[in-house]
């Protein structure tokens, strides 16, 4: 049974929606979004322009490239979690599954480079493992989800102590280093000399996930689901299959996202990607998706992610001491996530 | 709508899944992975030894412990290890509470904290443990049968002199640690800032950055140092692979031999980066030496021959550089894999 478009209400948007009208929230709230979107995109100008004040290194060709390509990992984490979010779930574990996809990978180019196969090969069957590996641990979360019905606060929890433990299982807590440097050109080559590979890919799958989320059917079941799963199940949407999908994607993209840290390093490390989960949620709620679900862009999680990517290295350039640095990171993150509840209005 | 009931098939199919579950998950549980299975072999007087490390996973604990292991079993005690993969004392304590209800003969520790661990490990010895400290140690030692160090305060001394001699006497160092109170990097960062004071005192230390055990910290922290210091002739790094990310970071500048990248622990990731320069040196431990001296004096205490044991050891660090690399007298001190 196709959804069919949202009947659009008489009064104008300014207007606050009626509190029992479920369509017609939905619809405004879409609306607020591009209000929402617009501030989050000024408070990161605003954080910007503050920093090239503070120092003439800041607006640097060397700073961007070492601010996007360290916003690379969190980025690709946060688009997974746009969806996971607005679908009313979370995902903990993809901080440990970019962990330990990158140590499959690792493990099997390691292999498959001593034992004298070409590097090109070898790098593209451990890519592929990475991804699979990714796509696997996603698809378990969904399934435990989805079929059983356990929170997803736990299953994640679970799964993340599970992907952390096999990844130090892969090579007994050790990184795993003699891989092809095939693998690190990917990680290490700028295009034009002002965008880095990882920052390339990063982008295109923000793109692809930006459209299916917002242009998408698979996009619209998403924001049903997140705000009101009955009227969802009820209008035909199969929910749990699209639970499923929703978690493998947040795992592949995990997946994706370990290739390009070890990329980067030139070696996968199980350590890789710990705690990036909390960032990916914190750059997903600064960019506006609601915790509650329903609610939520792939544009404000770019936007959120960016906000904390310019924070830590700005804060270093511009000499804060360390401890402080912490503190500013919460700070807006609350101060973010106030601005939203107020902009919200009094609805809960 | 599909009915929620399950069929004969997929109830089958539900039932076979669960039960393969519940295989795995007595196989893991059987099974004890890294752990060294509890030998039995010559165990005269039934002595037992616990190590707790820092953290699990670590190249530099794991070649203490394979220098305690050795020890112990040349001594006839029964080894077991249990750790936390964090370098913290929230996941440490729990630990050592575990372990010394156990009751081993004697526990041999690297608190991750000089004041957290006191309460768990006092505790310990209340019932009866004998405690050797390895690598960090405690502010209150009372009752420790023997801490036993790498002399940190002298490693960051050597680095000092590395650093002053490449930079030519000016310049600016950044240190780049993970923990702001274990001990060991604490005194590490101490030796640095006491060499460049007495020999070097053109060079400053730019500053000091927390940065976390995933490597790709590191390489963010260092390439936000070098963009915004232009200064920034050398980093330090004290802990974990932060030399490594740091070589990354200065590799992506294109600096690599312009700035002097000076690591701690030569674990066989670093070691490779040294041999091809993108690490200047290296500062050595002795971590097995210190694993086998502990498991020494734990075994001296508990048969009565107190005499013999020291209270506290310094050992001394060797410094690896990307020159001496290749020699065996440098590259017999490097870490297992």
């Amino acid at each position: 049974m196709k959804i069919v478009d949202l009947p659009r209400p008489a009064r104008s948007f300014r207007q606050h929606a009626p509190d029992g009208d479920s369509a017609g929230r939905a619809v405004a709230l879409r609306r607020f979004q591009w209000i929402r979107d617009t501030w989050i995109f000024g408070a990161l100008v605003v954080t910007v322009v503050a920093f090239s004040i503070a120092s003439p290194d800041f607006l640097t060709q060397d700073n961007w490239l070492n601010t996007s390509s360290s916003a690379v990992e969190v980025l690709l984490l946060a688009a997974g979690q746009t969806f996971v979010i607005i679908s009313g779930g979370i995902d903990l574990s993809v901080g440990a599954t970019l962990g330990l996809s990158g140590m499959a990978g690792g493990w099997v180019m390691a292999n498959g480079f001593a034992a004298g196969t070409s590097p090109a090969l070898v790098t593209a069957v451990g890519i592929l493992v990475a991804l699979a590996v990714g796509l696997l641990v996603g698809l378990v979360n969904g399934a435990l989800i989805a079929r059983y019905r356990i929170p997803p606060f736990v299953v994640t929890l679970g799964t993340l102590g599970i992907a952390t433990g096999a990844a130090d299982l892969v090579s007994n807590g050790l990184e795993i280093s003699n891989i092809p440097t095939t693998v690190s050109q990917i990680g290490n080559t700028d295009i034009g000399g002002w965008v880095p590979i990882p920052v390339l890919v990063a982008a295109v799958a923000c793109v692809i996930t930006g459209i299916l989320l917002a242009k998408t059917r698979f996009g619209a079941y998403t924001y049903a689901i997140g705000d009101n799963r009955q009227a969802a199940v009820r209008a035909g949407i199969r929910d749990k299959r699209h639970l499923i999908k929703i978690y493998a994607m947040s795992g592949f993209l995990a997946g994706v996202a370990g290739v390009l840290v070890m990329a980067r390093l030139s070696a996968a490390s199980p350590t890789s990607g710990s705690n990036d989960e909390l960032d990916a949620i914190a750059a997903v709620v600064i960019g506006g998706t609601s915790l509650a679900g329903g609610s939520g862009t792939i544009v404000g999680s770019v936007i959120g992610t960016a906000i904390i990517s310019v924070l830590l290295t700005g804060l270093i350039i511009v000499n804060v001491p360390p401890f402080w640095q912490l503190v500013a990171v919460g700070v807006v993150l609350i101060v973010a996530v106030y601005a939203d509840q107020y902009g919200r209005g009094t609805r809960a | 709508m599909p009915s929620k009931k399950r069929n004969v098939s997929q109830r089958r199919i539900h039932n076979a899944a669960m039960a393969g579950v519940l295989v795995l998950l007595v196989a893991a549980c059987g099974s004890t992975g890294t752990a060294a299975p509890e030998s039995t072999a010559g165990t005269h007087k039934n002595l037992s030894l616990a190590y707790v490390p820092g953290a699990t996973g670590n190249p530099f604990y794991d070649t203490l412990e394979l220098g305690a292991k050795k020890e112990a079993s040349a001594l006839g005690m029964s080894f077991s290890y249990q750790g936390s993969p964090d370098f913290a004392p929230s996941t440490q304590i729990p630990v050592v509470n575990a372990v010394c209800d156990r009751h081993p003969s004697a526990l041999l520790v690297a608190p991750t904290d000089p004041v957290a661990l006191r309460p768990a490990i006092a505790q310990c010895m209340r019932e009866g443990v004998a405690v050797v400290l390895v690598d960090t140690s405690l502010t209150n030692k009372a009752g420790i049968v023997s801490a036993i160090t790498s002399d940190n305060v002298q490693g960051g001394e050597e680095a000092g002199q590395l650093i002053g001699k490449d930079l030519h006497g000016k310049g600016q160092v950044a240190i780049l640690a993970i923990s702001a109170t274990a001990t060991t990097q604490v005194e590490r960062a101490q030796g640095l800032k006491q060499e460049l004071a007495a020999h070097y005192p053109g060079i400053t230390v730019q500053s000091t950055q927390y940065v976390q055990q995933a490597e790709s910290s590191s390489v963010t922290t260092a390439a936000a140092l070098l963009s915004g210091h232009p200064n920034l002739g050398a980093f330090f790094g004290i802990a974990g692979p932060s030399a490594q990310g740091a070589a990354q970071a200065i590799a992506s500048a294109h600096r690599t031999g312009k700035v002097v990248d000076v690591g701690y622990d030569a674990e066989p990731a670093a070691v490779t980066l040294l041999k091809s320069g993108a690490i200047s040196a290296l500062v050595m431990q002795q971590p097995a030496l210190e694993g086998s001296l502990g498991v020494q004096y734990a075994y001296d205490y508990l048969t009565g021959q107190k005499s013999k044991i020291k209270g506290s050891v310094e050992l001394s660090n060797v410094l690896a550089t990307t020159a001496t690399a290749g020699s065996p007298s440098i590259s017999k001190y490097f870490y297992a894999p």
